[in-house]
């Protein structure tokens, strides 16, 4: 399917219906990408957006999930923190770094900070979410077998919510990619968002077209590999 | 000796219309290895009772005491739910242990202990499968010998074999009291079911429509061991319809239908 479209892509351009200026051929675009990889280019900013991902990932989420533990089972602790997460999720996470800038500079700690919130959030929500859906006879069964507080958090609290935090985690790689490449465009001078608006700027399409399929690339095997993971964490939900 | 008694017992709590109460005054005593049936009607508080003496819920009125065990403290006590009461997470094996490993029991012991109960409910082969995999009478046998297992001295029963259908039920009463004969715990057995009440309780304890109080306390005259055949017997038949015409009585008051 896909190397259909991309065949019929190529023929449209070199009939000439379709312009290269903005619709660059395939074979052009393939030979573009197999030299940025060749010359280290992607490598290196492929290094950079995968560190700010991966930081932000594991910071977002691990608070987000904490949070969302506490939030799920203390009710007086989920109606104060409520309306404070309900005013600050539906923000553009990015329209946020200019301000996150102002406190934390223009280094590396402003971009992993948006990054990491636009982890957070998903991952809050969704723990927050499993946890208050935890049938309550879980808890009754841990209970009058003497579960301690410990206990209830590894034995039930945790694989008990899973599921669900695991569809938070899979909405919280998503993000970080999307917040991960805006963030690189706006203020980074590595990553590959960088390069996209470099590309950009320089109107060097064939390298636009082909770092938009090293992210996309990017994207579908990272999310398939939390799908596999996923599969292999909650076998009990197959 | 293991025993509780309860004394005027009460519990009730606030709904958007006011307060609902679930129970009023129930007392009532047990101790030793018996098996106490409490049948009612639906929605009189009968799991809300069980939920007291496992110590999940506090009454909001009267007194629950127990026997003290050997070291000072309220007996353990083991609950089986319905349905929905074994981890989807864990395997079978680590479901039956988990009593055990709550305990601080060491992993080698507890899986041989486990694996020991299995065998006596027939699912050693299941040891290392998940709960999903198994039908949901294999499941409740998973939760009985959990609370089997765990070795605690009261055994709280809450309409265990509910979801299961007759040939099953009664397959499964068997090997409840097959076991039971073996270990003799204090049991405390909740049920809808007036013949599953008889057949398995040393004496019934009939509760009313909400709130749900002890209306009466019938004792079983069968001796045990008891065969299931037990309830063609002239006198549990007479029981049987006894007890039918105390729940009629209940459920004719609250629907508000005159006798």
């Amino acid at each position: 399917m896909i190397l259909g479209a991309l065949a019929v892509w190529e023929i449209l351009v070199r009939i000439e219906v379709l312009s290269p200026l903005y619709f660059p051929p395939p074979t052009a675009v393939g030979r573009r990408l197999w030299q940025l990889f060749a010359d280290g280019t992607y490598v290196a900013h492929g290094r950079a957006t995968l560190y700010r991902m991966a930081v932000g990932l594991l910071v977002g989420t691990s608070l987000g999930f904490l949070l969302g533990v506490a939030m799920g089972r203390s009710g007086p602790f989920r109606r104060i923190l409520d309306p404070i997460v309900g005013a600050i999720y539906p923000i553009p996470k990015i329209a946020i770094l200019p301000l996150v800038m102002i406190f934390l500079g223009i280094g590396e700690s402003s971009k992993l900070f948006v990054v990491a919130l636009g982890a957070f959030f998903p991952m809050l929500i969704s723990t927050l979410t499993g946890v208050v859906h935890i049938p309550s006879i879980y808890f009754e069964v841990a209970k009058t077998y003497g579960s301690g507080p410990l206990d209830l958090l590894r034995r039930v609290i945790l694989p008990a919510s899973l599921p669900t935090v695991l569809g938070g985690f899979r909405i919280a790689l998503n993000s970080v990619i999307h917040i991960t490449i805006a963030v690189e465009i706006v203020s980074a001078v590595t990553g590959l968002g960088s390069l996209v608006w470099f590309s950009w700027e320089t109107l060097d399409v064939e390298k636009l077209y082909a770092t938009l399929t090293v992210i996309a690339v990017l994207g579908v095997v990272t999310t398939h590999t939390v799908n596999r993971l996923s599969q292999k964490l909650v076998p009990w939900r197959s | 000796m293991t025993g509780f008694v309860c004394e005027s017992l009460g519990f009730a709590y606030p709904t958007e219309g006011g307060v609902t109460e679930a129970l009023r005054d129930v007392s009532f005593a047990a101790s030793g290895h018996e098996i106490v049936s409490v049948v009612g009607p639906s929605g009189c508080g009968k799991t809300t009772l069980l939920k007291i003496l496992a110590g999940i819920l506090d009454p909001t009125a009267g007194t629950l005491r127990f026997s003290p065990d050997g070291n000072g403290n309220r007996p353990k006590r083991a609950l089986v739910f319905q349905d929905h009461g074994v981890f989807p997470w864990l395997t079978v094996a680590d479901n039956v242990a988990f009593g055990l490993e709550m305990q601080g029991v060491r992993a080698a012991e507890r899986r041989q202990r486990a694996r020991r109960f299995l065998e006596r409910v027939g699912l050693e082969e299941f040891a290392d499968r998940l709960p999903h995999e198994l039908s949901v009478g294999m499941r409740q046998r998973v939760g009985i010998a959990r609370a089997f297992v765990s070795d605690f001295p009261i055994l709280l029963l809450d309409e265990p074999f509910g979801a299961l259908d007759a040939q099953t039920r009664l397959l499964l009463q068997e090997e409840l009291l097959g076991i039971w004969q073996g270990e003799r715990k204090l049991a405390v057995f909740i049920t809808h079911d007036i013949e599953e009440a008889i057949l398995l309780g040393d004496r019934v304890l009939v509760m009313s429509g909400r709130p749900g109080r002890i209306l009466e306390e019938i004792p079983v005259p069968l001796p045990r061991p008891r065969a299931l055949a037990a309830p063609d017997r002239p006198e549990v038949t007479e029981i049987k319809w006894h007890i039918w015409h105390q729940l009629e009585k209940e459920a004719r008051r609250q629907l508000s239908i005159p006798d």
